[in-house]
């Protein structure tokens, strides 16, 4: 029996590419979101697919990947958050800021405002309004992921939402 | 009314954000699997894929074992002090830690080294595997009775013990005007004060202090305490020479000096500083002088003046310092 392992390897790239591609645009913002740091979004992405590729065929339709995929994503940018050390003193290089062709300055700066605005929201919450409102996940999609219970999910989003129109509000 | 208008912006800005270009693309992530190194392992029979990897896994770590074991009974001498039995003509030294450079036959570690405090006092550091001039050079096993084993000598003008390895050898020193040294030596947690004139005072063993006539009784951990204050001063760095800075740290430096004199100067002319002595932090949604909150708008004031002086926006960091109050 004939076994051609470089047709296996394309075939597994090529069946988790039919189930990644539709979902890249959405989980690169959710993530950006989180982190506001180009560079460390894309490391935070590539964790993230690389944990996804690993285990992927495990998974049973396009529904169920969808959130196998933001979970992955949920868990990585919680663990850098956590390790990573927020603040500086005048020494510390700065983060950079997302490079928009298509926006003009006046759209990135009230961009960058919103991005801060999110950033001090708590982590949950953050997460929930990031993925309900910029990723456009259901409340059951972000249950999944999230866990808890689905009021939980739409308090979270609620109350973020809330919290940033606040924020913005004052500024 | 008021409460649609806050949403209706809130709701376009996730619209500017939903429609912002991601950091990633689709391509990027194809690349990214095709080029991985465990993306390849796929390309081998999965059958057989796992099996030989353990094997390599399992012959790796046989290779090691028995190069340690031969290592370990090759005959070279090991110093007894150190539990990693490196050859003797290897110096490991570190910029931070430079305690025993007149030794001829040391080895130091700085495992896990807390980093360095700048400050005008005290500099705290620790090192693991600290060894003395006097440390007798021994061939034997490795084996668990060897690591635990003491030289006693109770005699009064008998050479410093040995310090065997243990695992939680360790000494530390907190430089002062007085140097504190603390050795742990076979479950033994031992301080002392070491004065300029050498001189020990306030010596302890696991937190007993000891009487000042029965110092002698313990004539080999003060001997050892008194080296180490005299190693450690005589290598201490000469800070009346200047450490040549790199190009970056160059640059660097006069930023920070730059924002801190531009940031100063506006704050005394804002009248939010009166004193000499004050904290300053500043982030992308907040202002603090002194741990107290500033209003939205001079923060934002504050916030395009540090764009103006540093050249990029401060987003996700915290700016801060503190002057004339250490």
């Amino acid at each position: 029996m004939n076994v051609n392992p470089n047709a296996d390897w394309i075939a597994k790239q090529k069946r988790f590419m039919e189930l990644y591609e539709p979902l890249n645009d959405r989980l690169a913002r959710f993530v950006y979101s989180m982190v506001w740091d180009k560079e460390e979004a894309r490391d935070v992405i590539s964790d993230t697919v690389l944990a996804a590729y690993e285990s992927f065929e495990k998974i049973r339709n396009h529904q169920a990947f969808l959130s196998y995929l933001f979970t992955i994503a949920s868990r990585t940018w919680m663990k850098r958050i956590k390790k990573a050390q927020m603040v500086t003193t005048l020494t510390e290089v700065h983060t950079n800021t997302i490079a928009d062709e298509t926006t003009n300055i006046e759209s990135r700066s009230e961009l960058n405002e919103f991005y801060a605005a999110l950033s001090t929201l708590p982590e949950k919450q953050r997460e929930a309004v990031s993925l309900f409102e910029i990723s456009g996940l259901s409340l059951n999609e972000i249950l999944e992921i999230q866990g808890g219970s689905l009021s939980g999910v739409k308090s979270r989003v609620t109350r973020g939402r809330e919290e940033l129109a606040r924020i913005l509000e004052r500024k | 009314m008021e409460e649609t208008k806050d949403y209706k912006r809130l709701d376009e800005l996730f619209e500017k954000a939903r429609s912002s270009k991601p950091v990633m693309d689709a391509g990027e992530i194809r690349n990214l699997i095709s080029t991985t190194p465990f993306a390849s392992l796929d390309n081998v029979n999965p059958k057989k894929s796992n099996t030989s990897l353990y094997f390599m896994l399992i012959g790796f770590a046989l290779v090691l074992t028995i190069g340690g074991i031969w290592y370990t009974y090759s005959g070279d001498p090991v110093i007894v002090n150190n539990e990693n039995t490196l050859p003797t003509n290897v110096n490991a030294t570190t910029e931070k830690n430079d305690l025993n450079a007149n030794i001829n036959q040391s080895e130091i570690e700085e495992n896990n080294a807390e980093p360095i405090v700048n400050s005008n006092e005290n500099i705290a550091e620790s090192t693991e595997n600290v060894t003395t001039p006097e440390t007798k050079v021994e061939k034997h096993p490795i084996n668990d009775a060897a690591k635990t084993e003491v030289k006693e000598n109770t005699s009064e003008n008998a050479a410093p013990k040995v310090v065997t390895p243990t695992a939680s050898n360790k000494t530390s020193i907190v430089r002062g005007s007085d140097m504190e040294i603390k050795i742990s030596d076979a479950g033994k947690d031992i301080t002392m004060k070491v004065n300029q004139d050498n001189t020990v005072n306030d010596l302890t063993i696991n937190g007993k202090e000891i009487a000042a006539e029965d110092y002698k009784k313990y004539k080999s951990y003060v001997d050892q305490g008194v080296k180490i204050a005299m190693d450690d001063r005589a290598n201490k760095p000469d800070a009346s020479v200047p450490v040549a800075k790199t190009a970056e740290e160059q640059k660097r430096d006069d930023l920070n000096t730059r924002l801190f004199n531009v940031f100063s100067e506006q704050l005394k002319k804002d009248k939010l500083i009166s004193a000499d002595k004050f904290s300053f932090k500043l982030t992308s949604s907040e202002m603090f002088i002194d741990g107290k909150s500033l209003p939205l708008a001079t923060q934002r004031k504050y916030l395009e003046l540090f764009k103006n002086t540093a050249g990029r926006e401060l987003g996700g960091t915290t700016f801060k310092f503190e002057h004339g109050l250490k």
